[in-house]
Order: structure tokens, then C-alpha cells, then sequence
């Protein structure tokens, strides 16, 4: 048998022959034991090939499908978790940011509007208060503000106490 | 269910089910053929880890004009020879496991005896298959284990259709000529 025959028996046992490459094997078939011979062959390799599927090693005892699915979920879940919080952090930030600028132009305003109504010369008391006017919402502020005050007074009374 | 349908499901529904329902239907017949392939069970299964771990990283790109058995067999087909360039880098390689399931059995009756002749008929079989030069190895796998049409493993292993068919008749040929000259010794 040449090797062209061969071929086209390969893809007739195969299943792959059109219906003419079939027409004509099932006539070589009928006319040449050599070519039945070869086809038989290769019907004893599926039976085979069944017997080997039977063997344990050839069957996986683990679920490789299920596995892979839950690892790259667990992989995914941080991941997932770490872009969140990574939008969260962002939108904060420009939350805070906008926030600041939106309170630090208030004050400004404030400052001008002042500095436009009065007349006179900024005293320290107005520039003081000028400075802690840009952030009036800010409690550390506020409490360096009460501690000057403290520390004012304190001054004042150790002034008055006598000399030791 | 169609593998169209639960590819569409997982890569846009997210759905994981679907993805074990489409690797799973494939999971026999791809670790059988890498199993031909690599003849280590340890090795077999790290092959079969990472084909199934690539093939989900990489369904989102994957092109419906490819089948799909086709497209998994040929990463898993990469990863086994991927495996076997690492053992040839390597300086002591490990033999070939032989198939287990060849206990001796201790009692032969007639029907016990029956078995262990069955099994050391595969075994030999197994044999004969290791021992076929890769090229020659592969399509007899992709076709007998992976049940791959010709056409599909030419594309498969990317060579010409009757570069294909002519290892095919040369593996038949060379595995009728080792389980014959088996059974003469």
C-alpha cells in the first residue's frame, strides 16, 4: 500500500474523509485484505486506547478545573480589594484637597472683605487673626490658639509674683 | 453546555462555574495525553496546574474560529514540553514512572490471573507508547487520548496535515512492532 493510501485510510478510520474519499476506501476495503488488514489495526488501537483510560494513573484524581478557578479567585481577591481601596483613597484625597482650597479661599475672602471695610493700619491682634482665619475650621489650630492664650496668662501671672 | 456559551459566561459574567464546567470537560482526555507525554505522574500534574491556569488568564483573548480543545490541548501540549526541556537541562533525569495499578496479586485464581495478564497487557502497551520518538508520541496521544481529529492536531502541533498522518502510520507501525517482539520474549 502506498502512502497516499494510507493516509486516506488514517482519515477514513479517522472519521475526517468526505463523502468521495469515502466511497472510494469502502471499495479498496472490499478489493485489498492489505488495506482491511491496517484498518482493523487501527480499530484495535481505540480498543486499546479504552483500555489504557482505565488505568488509575491515566485518571487524575484531583479536580485541576476546580482548582485553577479557585486559585485565580483567591489571587484575585486582593487585588480586588487593593483597587478599592486604592479608589477610596483617591477620592478622599481630592475630597480633602478640594475641601482645603474651598476653606482657605473663604478665609481669603473674609481677610479682603476686611481689609476693604477698614481703614486702619492691620494690628497684631487683626494679623493674628488674619492668620488663624484661613483655616478657622481647624481644631489643632484652635487648640494651639487656646494654649498661646494659656501661655499668655501664665506669662503674665510669673511677672507678677515676687522675685525669690 | 455549548463551549461558546460558558466561555461567554465566565469571561463576561464572571461566572466560575461555567469555567470548571468547560475545563472539566476537557480534564480527562488533556491530562491522559500529557500523561503520554510525560510518563510522571508529579510532573503531570504540575503541567496540567498550569495549563488550566493559563487557559483561564487567557480565555478573555481567546478566538472563537479556533476550537476550544484544540487551543487547550496546544497550551498543555506547551507546557509538557516546556517540562521536558527542564528534565534535559537537568543532570540527573528521573526515569519514566511505569502505569501503576501492577500490583502482584498474591492469590491467583483464574479470574485474578486473568486481571494481572489484562494489566501487564497495558503495561506494555504503555511501554510500547513511551517508547516512541516524541513527535511520533504526541499524535498518537492527541488522537488515541485527546481524540483530536488529524486536521486539529496538524494545527495543534502546527505542522502540515501529511507530516501528521505519516507519524501517525509510522507510531502504529513502530507500537505493532514493539508489543509483537514483547510477546516473543
Amino acid at each position: 500500500m502506498d502512502s497516499k493510501t494510507e493516509n486516506d485510510l488514517l482519515l477514513y478510520w479517522s472519521g475526517e474523509a468526505d463523502s468521495k474519499l469515502s466511497a472510494e476506501i469502502e471499495a479498496l476495503l472490499e478489493k485489498d485484505p492489505a488495506a482491511q488488514r491496517s484498518l482493523n489495526e487501527l480499530d484495535q488501537l481505540n480498543v486499546l486506547r479504552d483500555e489504557l483510560a482505565d488505568l488509575p494513573a491515566m485518571n487524575p484524581s484531583r479536580s485541576f478545573a476546580l482548582e485553577a478557578v479557585t486559585e485565580r479567585k483567591v489571587t484575585r481577591f486582593p487585588l480586588a480589594w487593593i483597587a478599592a481601596a486604592a479608589a477610596v483613597i483617591a477620592v478622599i484625597a481630592v475630597g480633602a484637597k478640594s475641601w482645603f482650597h474651598e476653606g482657605a479661599s473663604q478665609a481669603e475672602e473674609i481677610v479682603v472683605k476686611e481689609e476693604k471695610t477698614s481703614s486702619e493700619p492691620a494690628t497684631r491682634s487683626k494679623l493674628s487673626k488674619r492668620l488663624f482665619s484661613t483655616r478657622p475650621q481647624d481644631p489643632a489650630l484652635e487648640r494651639i490658639s487656646i494654649a498661646r492664650d494659656r501661655a499668655r496668662k501664665l506669662r503674665t501671672e510669673l511677672n507678677h509674683l515676687p522675685n525669690s | 453546555m455549548d463551549d461558546s456559551l460558558l466561555i461567554r459566561k465566565f469571561c463576561s459574567d464572571g461566572d466560575g462555574d461555567a469555567a470548571v464546567e468547560l475545563l472539566g470537560k476537557y480534564q480527562r482526555a488533556l491530562y491522559q495525553f500529557i500523561w503520554q507525554m510525560l510518563h510522571h505522574s508529579q510532573d503531570c500534574e504540575d503541567a496540567m496546574q498550569e495549563t488550566f491556569s493559563k487557559a483561564l488568564l487567557a480565555l478573555p483573548r481567546y478566538r472563537e474560529e479556533n476550537h476550544f480543545k484544540s487551543w487547550l490541548f496546544r497550551i498543555g501540549r506547551n507546557e509538557a514540553i516546556e517540562i521536558i526541556r527542564r528534565r534535559r537541562r537537568t543532570v540527573v533525569a528521573e526515569a519514566p514512572e511505569e502505569c501503576p495499578g501492577t500490583d502482584p496479586l498474591i492469590d491467583l485464581q483464574p479470574a485474578a490471573r486473568e486481571v494481572m495478564e489484562q494489566k501487564e497487557r497495558l503495561q506494555s502497551l504503555d511501554k510500547a507508547i513511551a517508547q516512541l520518538p516524541d513527535a511520533e508520541r504526541e499524535v498518537l496521544a492527541l488522537r488515541l487520548q485527546g481524540d483530536l481529529p488529524f486536521k486539529e492536531i496538524a494545527q495543534v502541533i502546527d505542522v502540515p496535515l501529511g507530516t501528521v498522518l505519516a507519524r501517525m502510520h509510522r507510531a502504529k507501525k513502530r507500537v505493532k512492532s514493539l508489543l509483537e517482539s514483547e510477546s516473543n520474549e
